[in-house]
């Protein structure tokens, strides 16, 4: 706790003036000026680059916060449980960095209801001015990659031109000398802070840096940083190398050569990329959970920009009003403009339970990586480290297919095109040999509703609570009942209208599914952290 | 006497004659079909009203009774009632749309109800006018509501068949509504499915955060990307043979343009 050098007073952090600012008194005071008197509070020389602390320690879930401030917290901000925390003095590794809160609460609380207002799905208690006020800053631990690329650059590249039934390829040598380098790509560092999280509040602007003294953590909370560097420096190198090529096409000299190890297997080493030093940061950011019996969900706010992110559940009853709601209107385009064959429903009713069981069987997937952590490097660092090179493989392939974004679509195109010029040539042929096109059709949609069945029955194990595959036997079965109906090809109109509502009554229960695991893919499972506290480095 | 008798006897032979000729006669029409026409001409509005019976489906009773709820239409437009059992088209539509345009003119205003026994199907054809009044998902509601006379669980009663939907047409033209409950049931839950899903999407949308591509990110940060001196040498050449295609280039003129202008009228209907 940093005392009031006139009055004795509490003094904390205050964002309008960045200075510290006495509770009784205030007044301001440089966050520096407090330096001396907490080296004073160092025991011994060996902490030299430490500081002192108070660590919160949630009895439910193993969390820990920091803070400067030994006032007991009352709640956890990772579970959400209402709680008397542990409390007990620590030295900490002293960061290199801070950037100091740079929103106040009002305004991150500004920020959030903006959004909320948006958000009219969500549950009341979202929105409630008492739940609101739980926001806490806490500073967030990152590390900071120097990149550097310095020396001779030697790169392949070509040119092509075609003279009459030739193709030539001119090869080239691109040569200089680099000076490039990346100072500030930065990763969380904390295992209780999830990668997903701290990649959407991004970016923090790091010439807004300062020299950390633990006075800015005054009035704060702050995590512990507990992952190595070195899961993230392979990913700030490739970024760099990444950066640079792009850049390097940019040089006038370059222009018009294609530089042919662009989507090669080339290590970031290629152009001398190396990690010259790894700082320890501080970023802001406020931070309120909300917990429904097993799960949680959190808002974080960017305490630099004000940038919201937040697991957003939705209320049932909210959402089914809102879908009558619409129905309306949509219930009248439908009759006005619309021509309704019972044929063409029956076919539109087992179409949309495809897609529905699609969607579902996608959401059963997120929720089970999710779940897994499988991309949390930071998480997966701490507690199954043997999954992580799996992790960055994932997230390199990913990152790979995003960079190639240009000529995925182009394929997809290109593929559309062919399936659109095999169908023409197919469907008269399969008309010529009399092939039933509705049969063949109702076939492709039940055998994709099988696969899809397939997929999504598999994923079941990893979904927490009920397990409900109702809307899927209710999609199979509606689709092979369509399919007869069509092949038998009844006059009665009742068979069409039958099967058709049996058809929407399983996309319904479908539905419901989805909405109902949509809680569950838009908040997290109740963490359990076994921290030893500290930074491995130290 | 004598020539009496023999007269007599004549006469009675010719009795004997014309009454096997009328009762063959009588057999012969219970056994075949037989061909009704008829037609009329509303003078007030220049309208036509035709009925042609080819599959003889209907009595003389029965076509007086159509004649009159038809004669009500033409107060709006043109009207006809066909009925086959073998027509060379490929399906009802063209039937009906090639016999509108012998009959009344490709350009007027009218309706045509077909009983085609051929392709098993009736059919609500419309042209002109007509169309913004009994548009084609009208006329499936017709002929969704009527189909069911012309089926084998009402024995084939053409005649009421023919009857409800001229009564709905009619219906129609003097502005008022028909049933149509089964399109609003399927409306309404397809609404329902669609509103859900939408607003699925919408969530899944609205809770989608975006993350800071890698250009905002670097704008954060202190990078640096400059190459001094630089320059280029060519290393050497490689070619390869890959002719060019001589088919695929070439102006390629102007397509027929395909078939277009030549439907105009529409409609709807129902397997029987």
């Amino acid at each position: 706790m940093f005392s009031c050098p006139n009055c004795g007073g509490n003094v904390k952090f205050d964002i309008p003036s960045q200075q510290l600012s006495c509770e009784y008194c205030h007044e301001l005071f440089d966050p520096y000026s407090f330096e001396n008197k907490t080296k004073d509070a160092e025991e011994t020389p060996s902490y030299e680059s430490d500081y002192e602390v108070t660590v919160f320690t949630c009895p439910q879930c193993g969390g820990e916060i920091l803070s400067t401030d030994n006032a007991a917290a009352g709640f956890c901000s990772f579970c959400g449980a209402s709680t008397i925390l542990y409390s007990r003095i620590s030295h900490e590794r002293r960061p290199n960095y801070i950037i100091p809160f740079q929103k106040s609460k009002e305004d991150c609380k500004q920020a959030y209801s903006t959004m909320m207002k948006k958000a009219i799905f969500a549950p009341k208690e979202l929105k409630d001015p008492k739940y609101i006020d739980s926001f806490r800053g806490i500073y967030m631990p990152y590390w900071a990659f120097y990149v550097t690329q310095k020396g001779p650059l030697n790169l392949s590249a070509s040119k092509e031109y075609r003279r009459g039934d030739y193709v030539y390829t001119d090869h080239y040598k691109l040569h200089g000398d680099m000076d490039c380098y990346y100072k500030g790509l930065s990763y969380d560092a904390s295992s209780s802070f999830s990668d997903s999280i701290s990649e959407a509040l991004a970016p923090y602007d790091l010439k807004g840096m300062k020299n950390f003294t633990p006075a800015y953590l005054s009035g704060f909370y702050a995590d512990t940083a507990d992952v190595a560097p070195s899961v993230y420096q392979k990913e700030a190198e490739i970024t760099a190398y990444d950066q640079t090529i792009e850049q390097i096409q940019k040089v006038p000299q370059f222009a018009g050569y294609h530089i042919d190890s662009i989507g090669g297997n080339v290590s970031p080493t290629y152009l001398n990329t190396r990690t010259e030093t790894v700082d320890s940061t501080m970023f802001p950011v406020w931070f309120m959970s909300y917990r429904k019996n097993d799960r949680v969900a959190y808002v974080t706010v960017n305490g630099q920009t004000g940038k919201v992110v937040a697991d957003l559940p939705i209320d049932p009853k909210k959402y089914l009003l809102g879908s009558l709601l619409l129905a309306v209107p949509l219930f009248f385009v439908f009759a006005l403009f619309f021509t309704l064959l019972p044929s063409k429903l029956l076919t539109l009713s087992a179409i949309l339970a495809l897609v529905t069981a699609i969607l579902y069987t996608a959401e059963l997937s997120s929720i089970a990586k999710k779940d897994s952590f499988s991309e949390d490097r930071g998480h997966l660092y701490k507690n199954a480290p043997d999954k992580l090179a799996e992790a960055n493989r994932k997230i390199k392939s990913k990152a790979k297919q995003k960079s190639g974004g240009k000529k995925s679509m182009i394929t997809i195109f290109v593929l559309i095109y062919i399936i659109m010029i095999a169908g023409f040539t197919i469907l008269p042929l399969l008309a010529e040999v009399s092939i039933n096109l509705p049969i063949v059709l109702w076939l492709v949609i039940l055998i994709a509703m099988i696969v899809v069945f397939v997929i999504g029955f598999n994923k079941m194990d990893s979904i927490p609570g009920k397990q409900s595959i109702l809307g899927y036997i209710a999609a199979c079965v509606a689709i092979a009942v369509g399919g007869v109906i069509t092949l038998l090809h009844p006059v009665s109109d009742l068979w069409y209208y039958g099967g058709t509502i049996f058809g929407l009554i399983s996309v319904g229960l479908s539905i419901g599914d989805i909405i109902r695991y949509y809680n569950v893919l838009s908040t997290r499972r109740l963490p359990q952290f076994d921290k030893q506290g500290g930074d491995d480095r130290a | 006497m004598t020539v009496r008798k023999i007269l007599t006897d004549k006469l009675h032979m010719a009795k004997v004659l014309m009454m096997s000729l009328m009762l063959m006669l009588t057999v012969l029409q219970s056994c075949c079909t037989t061909y009704a026409y008829a037609g009329s001409h509303n003078t007030k509005t220049g309208y036509d009203l035709i009925i042609d019976d080819s599959a003889g489906y209907f009595s003389e009773g029965e076509m007086a009774s159509l004649k009159e709820l038809m004669g009500q239409i033409t107060q709006y437009c043109n009207v006809a009632l066909l009925t086959t059992t073998s027509h060379s088209y490929s399906s009802t539509f063209n039937y009906a749309e090639a016999y509108f345009d012998d009959a009344f003119g490709p350009s007027s205003d009218g309706t045509i109800f077909v009983i085609d026994r051929d392709l098993n199907e009736i059919y609500l054809y419309t042209n002109g006018r007509v169309r913004s009044t009994i548009t084609d998902s009208r006329a499936y509601s017709i002929t969704d509501n009527t189909y069911i006379y012309a089926t084998a669980s009402k024995d084939y009663d053409y005649y009421t068949c023919s009857y409800k939907t001229f009564e709905q047409v009619l219906t129609l033209m003097e502005g008022r509504r028909i049933a149509e409950p089964m399109k609003y049931i399927c409306s309404a839950l397809l609404a329902i499915i669609a509103a859900l899903l939408i607003n699925y999407f919408i969530v899944m949308f609205m809770s989608r955060s975006r993350k800071a591509n890698i250009r905002e990110i670097l704008s954060g940060t202190y990078a640096n990307v400059r190459v001094n001196n630089p320059g280029v040498e060519f290393t050497n050449q490689t070619k390869r043979y890959s002719p060019q295609s001589s088919g695929s280039s070439g102006g390629g003129g102007h397509s027929g343009g395909g078939g277009g202008g030549g439907s105009h009228g529409g409609g709807g209907g129902h397997s029987i």
